[in-house]
């Protein structure tokens, strides 16, 4: 088991590094069965031969895989605020969509200071 | 003289072999000028296999979709920046992308099917997944996108006021 498996791992350790068998009381047979697990050179990941780590394998669409060419075009189907906010996922989608071909055909600001303001933007922009 | 193909075999990239009809190749940019420049001269008869970089898998559902598609007329219209929108995707496109639903793997599907449909240049297929990939997206908020696209955020805070000062005009 892992518990096992870790605990075997850890004493190891502990044994080479005291070089004395005698402080954790550890009996002969059971000290010749065990000196085959390997020290790891790598401080944060054990040597567990037989250790499977449950990964959590999820689907989901690799974005940043696609060609450049290829987000450009889903960008194109998507509104202004989408792509913005597809910006602010990541710095990668934001250079990829600061680099997007596609951009607002136009854009139309209001200034008024007495009367409301009812629309600040177009809603739909790239429509 | 060039000898009419009217059927076309198809190699995949993990060694499977599949013949269709030129009547769903033609919607291929690829697969066409791959015969084409196989058949430069009189005496040359045109090779039927065609090696494609698309799995066996995927090429299946890229056949399938072709022989929805065989009478589509081409070539394919293209649309302006103002035409595009991602809410037009026919009823029987949209069922054949939803049975990918059920499968484990449907993100790693879709992907699969954008870049064949890319590779084999077939732009029907593309723009409807592409579309496909919009409509995942459209609406979501950024921690939304995160957690659909399973991406981290690396923007610093500093980074990140300042991106929502820049977009502040956009929010509703």
């Amino acid at each position: 088991s892992r518990v096992w498996s870790a605990f075997k791992y850890i004493r190891d350790v502990i044994r080479r590094l005291c070089r004395s068998k005698k402080m954790i009381g550890v009996n002969a047979d059971e000290e010749e069965k065990d000196t085959d697990i390997p020290l790891s050179l790598n401080p944060v990941v054990p040597p567990f031969d037989n250790l499977t780590i449950d990964e959590e394998s999820r689907d989901y669409f690799p974005i940043l895989a696609l060609p450049k060419h290829l987000l450009d075009i889903v960008f194109s189907f998507l509104p202004i605020e989408d792509r913005l906010s597809l910006a602010g996922v990541n710095k990668s989608l934001n250079t990829i969509e600061s680099e997007s071909k596609y951009y607002v055909e136009r854009l139309a600001i209001f200034k008024g200071i007495e009367a409301p303001i009812p629309s600040a933007l177009e809603r739909d922009l790239t429509n | 003289r060039i000898y009419p193909l009217m059927r076309v075999t198809l190699t995949t990239s993990d060694g499977a072999s599949v013949t269709v009809s030129r009547q769903l190749t033609k919607h291929s940019g690829f697969i066409e000028k791959a015969i084409t420049d196989m058949a430069v001269d009189d005496n040359a008869v045109p090779l039927s296999a065609v090696a494609v970089d698309v799995d066996d898998a995927t090429l299946k559902l890229v056949i399938e979709w072709l022989t929805e598609h065989r009478d589509d007329a081409l070539p394919y219209p293209e649309k302006t920046d103002e035409e595009r929108r991602a809410d037009d995707i026919p009823a029987w496109d949209q069922a054949f992308v939803q049975k990918w639903d059920t499968k484990e793997d449907q993100q790693q599907t879709l992907y699969a099917v954008i870049t064949a449909a890319d590779k084999l240049d077939i732009k029907g297929l593309l723009d409807m997944t592409c579309k496909t990939l919009a409509n995942k997206i459209n609406g979501k908020t950024v921690e939304e996108m995160r957690e659909i696209l399973q991406l981290e955020c690396d923007f610093t805070e500093e980074e990140l006021a300042e991106i929502r000062k820049e977009n502040a005009w956009c929010e509703n």
